[in-house]
């Protein structure tokens, strides 16, 4: 049988200016106590934070004959941290071509389901 | 005359203030003239560094070339100028001191001014001073006080110059720097050669300013040195204007003409320079230690100064010979060469003057110059569109409505002017050769707002690729790469 | 058509214009004019395509292009005249407002009432008088962000950033997606100067070194940029010996902070305040000029845009009373001064008429971080309210509510507020 492993991370909370800085510890990968937090949305913020981060993803695609060379998009839902760059392939390898709508699906399911990749603006 | 396609009856080296009144005034001949500059515009070396200043000539050593040229050359910029479309306007010089004893270095330079023969120049006292100049400190003592110092826009007056050059058929070529002059066996300089290859010549006229000296040693001559002396300025915003009406110098030091605060005729202040050798000729970098310099020696007469805001900093290169006077001659010894060397200040003011001399000196040792046949006179450089007069700005704005979308807000430019000056007689095709025609990007934001505009604009006119866009020629690419 | 006289005119359709436009309409201006220099409405938002607005007025965390789109959608029901790739020239205190465009040329018509929503530049070198050479490769972080994300061009593949305010911090981010290598964040003081979530989700997610009291004090390159040296700074703005740390890149970004644009109103002898960098104004965003309105970042750096659109509704209001005559003289008016450890106070002027309905609020900001805060309105050294906060950071404003004082408020003329730490 495998020893326990404690692994523990500090979290900045990004919620208000106070900026707690909270203490995630794990045992064997799971979490097993939670310290520094001094509200309920802190805590909640460092438990996601320290399992499983994850960032709305942002950026622009190349919109082909439009009015505007590029279009912004975003990911509807925050996507897994670790897959910003795997994201940023994904989106650099989009063909698209004008009219665009606003809030068109550009990708369904994208990086993960249930989560798309949306236009942010209108090009004609 | 007409060997073939690089033969030239005189060669110019040297795209500054100089070489191109001198490619203006040869141009109205009937000659074959080509100037060659080392970087990718004019205006790009010691001139490009000048604050604008027209002397009035109480600084030179008497009885030298520099002071006649000075104060002969002040007499001439105001139609030199106005010829050319290029505002120009005298404002006055004030040379202040703060020590009581001081006073005798006003007494000699009013002495130096009456034997230079500089007019109306005179000693005031601190009353007189503060009625002119209100918001200096109560610290300063007296000035003298020289009423025929003037202010020019030296970017303009030099791309006025060279267009004016240029439409009388004198051609152009940049980032040709000279690496070698070709003579024949009587020791003639027969032509160049050059980083665009070579040329040939009748006759060479060296306007190579921090490098003149160069030029000189790959003829054999070793009597002249160039000492670098480097000067750092500060530039201040327009909303300054109005609070200093002359051009204010404080006690010279050192060979220098002591921190200077001076308006420019486009309403920013310079405020400079340092004065002080360096061992790289080339290095018109500013520093911490120079810019702290400027400020404190400047508000001791101006306190005002320390409330606004600067929005540039900058450096250049004087080309100060080891003789202290211009050496403007037919060297003993080499044939087929004009030595126009050593031309630090007051080498604008004196411009027109030095191509006067300089067509003196072909015209005695070397051949008489014939007037062209049709030549184009009174060429004078297309105004921006916020200088025009309201029937102008009608007529231009009815011929292209891109007068009529301003790029430049800070300056007040249009697109008009920008595309108007990519299609030259001088093409502006980078952003600084842009900015010196225009003033886009010139203002408080520094081109934070234009650029991007800019820079389409420029694709646009020329078809040249977005990523070989340069500031200033050479490597200098502004984009790093096309997503 | 374009008219010779409206009601009102805004300039600007950034988050600041937009809502002034729509709220000056809903408040029954009976004609309103929307000037925007760029193509697009939009302003600033259409390059912040990055999230973190509307959490306060639509609770939803939108992206720039996002929030923008929603104002857009609201002006499209009123009736508003719109001129785009249009830019005012001058505007004068009668009024009158001369513009251009390539359709009409040179123009000049008149407002009842003008509402200045220009927004602001961003500091350059020169302000930082950073030494060195000039060479090409030195942006903006504004810039840099309108190259990458409108124009799609890289400014460099190395870079550096000197600032870690919110648009240096996003910027990071936004450069090291697209494969750029961030080499550097640098700040001079002694903690980042932008909000600690653009740290993490910027700097820290992308593990790009951030060094605090350090400034870059050489720039090296003659035509391109070749490097950068950054030295640690001391208290008296001179460089710690031995620091000197050369990083080479290729790009330099500047985010130095950001400054009201107010050029149109220089030769307006509209009161500018020192602190903000702005022109002053009262309850209603009024100017010292009566019926020039001002909101938005051109009359002080915001951090939130649901703030930048709640000054321009309050503005676009008493921009439409007043065109229409009903913009009453107020009874009493307070001002508020900035004091001890308070950078600025906007509005500066309180007025007792029924603005105060609409925005009874000020809002301040902090010189430097504080906790344990004690925020004071003091007359003449006497306290008359009081304010405690665990936290308070130069780069989130505060705002406090008035309307319970209103009453106390108006015996004084002036208030100082003063900020302390127990």
């Amino acid at each position: 049988m495998l020893a326990r492993i404690n692994m523990y991370k500090d979290i900045t909370c990004i919620i208000c200016p106070i900026s707690c800085r909270i203490k995630v510890s794990f045992t064997d990968d799971t979490l097993s106590n939670i310290e520094g937090y001094q509200c309920k949305k802190g805590k909640t913020y460092a438990m996601n934070e320290a399992t499983c981060p994850r960032r709305i993803f942002t950026t622009t695609i190349r919109a082909n004959d439009g009015e505007l060379s590029r279009v912004p998009v975003r990911s509807t839902k925050p996507i897994k941290r670790e897959n910003l760059f795997k994201a940023m392939k994904i989106a650099k390898n989009v063909k698209l071509h004008a009219p665009v709508g606003f809030g068109q699906i550009i990708i369904k399911d994208f990086t993960e389901k249930g989560i798309d990749l949306i236009s942010t603006w209108e090009v004609k | 005359m007409g060997l073939d396609n690089n033969g030239f009856d005189i060669i110019i080296i040297g795209g500054g203030v100089t070489g191109c009144a001198i490619a203006r005034d040869l141009s109205y001949y009937d000659l074959k003239v080509c100037l060659l500059e080392k970087t990718s515009f004019v205006c790009s070396g010691q001139s490009k560094a000048n604050g604008g200043h027209i002397h009035a000539g109480f600084n030179p050593k008497p009885n030298t070339l520099k002071a006649k040229l000075n104060v002969e050359g002040n007499k001439m910029i105001p139609d030199f100028c106005s010829q050319l479309g290029v505002p120009f306007k005298r404002i006055g010089s004030l040379v202040i001191i703060t020590d009581p004893a001081d006073i005798t270095i006003l007494e000699q330079l009013l002495e130096r001014a009456k034997l230079n023969g500089a007019p109306r120049v005179r000693i005031i006292d601190k009353a007189q001073l503060l009625k002119q100049e209100p918001n200096l400190s109560s610290n300063v003592f007296a000035a003298l006080w020289a009423e025929d110092a003037g202010i020019v826009d030296v970017f303009l007056l030099t791309i006025a110059l060279a267009e004016s050059a240029i439409v009388n058929s004198c051609k152009f070529y940049f980032d040709a720097e000279v690496t070698g002059l070709i003579k024949d066996d009587k020791n003639n300089v027969i032509g160049v050669k050059s980083r665009k290859g070579k040329f040939f010549s009748k006759l060479v006229i060296n306007c190579a300013g921090v490098d003149s000296d160069k030029i000189m040693r790959m003829a054999g001559l070793d009597y002249f040195r160039i000492a670098p002396y480097k000067g750092e300025y500060y530039v201040f915003d327009k909303n300054i204007k109005g609070l200093i009406k002359s051009s204010l110098y404080q006690k010279p030091i050192n060979g220098g003409k002591g921190v200077a605060i001076l308006p420019t005729i486009k309403g920013n202040l310079i405020m400079g320079g340092t004065f002080k050798i360096v061992s790289d000729r080339s290095d018109t970098s500013t520093t911490r230690d120079g810019l702290k310099e400027v400020l404190d020696s400047a508000t001791k007469v101006a306190p005002f100064l320390k409330h606004h805001s600067h929005i540039a900093s900058y450096a250049g290169i004087r080309a100060m010979g080891n003789t202290e006077d211009f050496l403007i001659e037919k060297p003993d010894g080499v044939g087929g060469l004009i030595n126009v060397a050593g031309i630090a200040s007051p080498g604008l003011t004196a411009a027109p003057a030095i191509s006067k001399y300089v067509l003196e000196i072909i015209e005695d040792k070397f051949f008489k110059l014939k007037k062209k046949a049709n030549p184009v006179n009174n060429y004078r450089i297309k105004p921006l569109f916020k200088d025009m007069s309201e029937g102008e700005k009608e007529e231009v704005f009815k011929k292209d409505p891109r007068y009529g979308r301003i790029i430049c807000r800070c300056e007040n430019v249009t697109e008009g002017d920008i595309v108007n000056a990519i299609h030259s007689p001088l093409p502006c095709t980078t952003i600084d050769a842009i900015k010196f025609r225009t003033w886009a990007g010139a203002g408080r934001c520094q081109g934070g707002f234009d650029l991007p505009r800019i820079i389409e604009i420029i694709k646009r006119e020329t078809g040249v690729k977005i990523q070989d866009i340069t500031k200033r020629g050479g490597n200098s690419k502004i984009i790093g790469g096309v997503i | 058509m374009l008219k010779e006289i409206y009601d009102v005119v805004v300039i600007g359709a950034g988050p600041s214009g937009l809502a002034a436009a729509i709220s000056a309409s809903r408040s029954k201006a009976k004609s309103i004019l929307l000037v925007e220099r760029d193509k697009r409405l939009g302003g600033i938002l259409q390059q912040c395509i990055h999230p973190g607005f509307g959490l306060i007025n639509f609770g939803e965390e939108l992206t720039g292009p996002e929030y923008a789109h929603r104002y857009i959608q609201m002006l499209n029901n009123e009736e508003i005249d719109l001129l785009l790739d249009t830019t005012v020239l001058e505007i004068d205190v009668d009024k009158n407002i001369t513009l251009t465009n390539t359709e009409l040329g040179m123009i000049e018509i008149q407002s009842k009432a003008i509402i200045l929503a220009m927004g602001c530049i961003e500091r350059v070198r020169g302000n930082a008088d950073i030494s060195g050479f000039r060479p090409a490769g030195i942006f903006t972080a504004g810039t840099a962000q309108r190259l990458i994300n409108i124009s799609g061009y890289l400014p460099g593949k190395e870079i550096v950033i000197l600032g870690s305010g919110d648009i240096g911090l996003i910027m990071a981010r936004r450069c090291s997606l697209e494969g750029i290598k961030v080499k550097a964040v640098v700040e001079i003081l002694p903690y980042p100067s932008g909000l600690k979530r653009n740290v993490v989700q910027c700097l820290e997610d992308f593990k790009i070194p951030l060094y605090l009291n350090h400034t870059v004090t050489f720039i090296h390159g003659k035509e391109r940029l070749g490097g950068v040296t950054i030295s640690e700074i001391n208290d008296l703005n001179e460089i710690v010996r031995g620091t000197n740390k050369y990083i080479k890149c290729d790009t330099l970004l500047l985010s130095l902070g950001l400054i009201p644009e107010c050029e149109l109103i220089r030769g307006l002898n509209i009161e500018i305040d020192p602190k903000t960098n702005g022109p002053s104004v009262d309850n209603f965003m009024q100017t010292k000029i009566d019926g020039i309105f001002a909101c938005g970042n051109v009359v002080q750096v915001y951090d939130l845009v649901d703030w930048v659109s709640n000054g321009g509704e309050i503005a676009g209001m008493g921009a439409a009373l007043y065109s229409t005559g009903m913009l009453e003289s107020p009874k009493r008016r307070v001002i508020f001064k900035p004091g001890k450890n308070i950078s600025s106070v906007v509005p500066q002027v309180i007025c007792d008429h029924r603005a105060l309905e609409s925005q009874g609020s000020i809002t301040l900001r902090v010189e430097k971080p504080l906790i344990n805060v004690r925020i004071e309105f003091n007359v003449d050294r006497k306290c008359i309210y009081r304010l405690k906060k665990k936290v308070a950071v130069p780069s989130e404003m505060l705002i406090i509510d008035l309307i319970k004082m209103k009453e106390e408020l108006f015996n004084y003329k002036e208030i100082v507020v003063d900020a302390g730490q127990d």
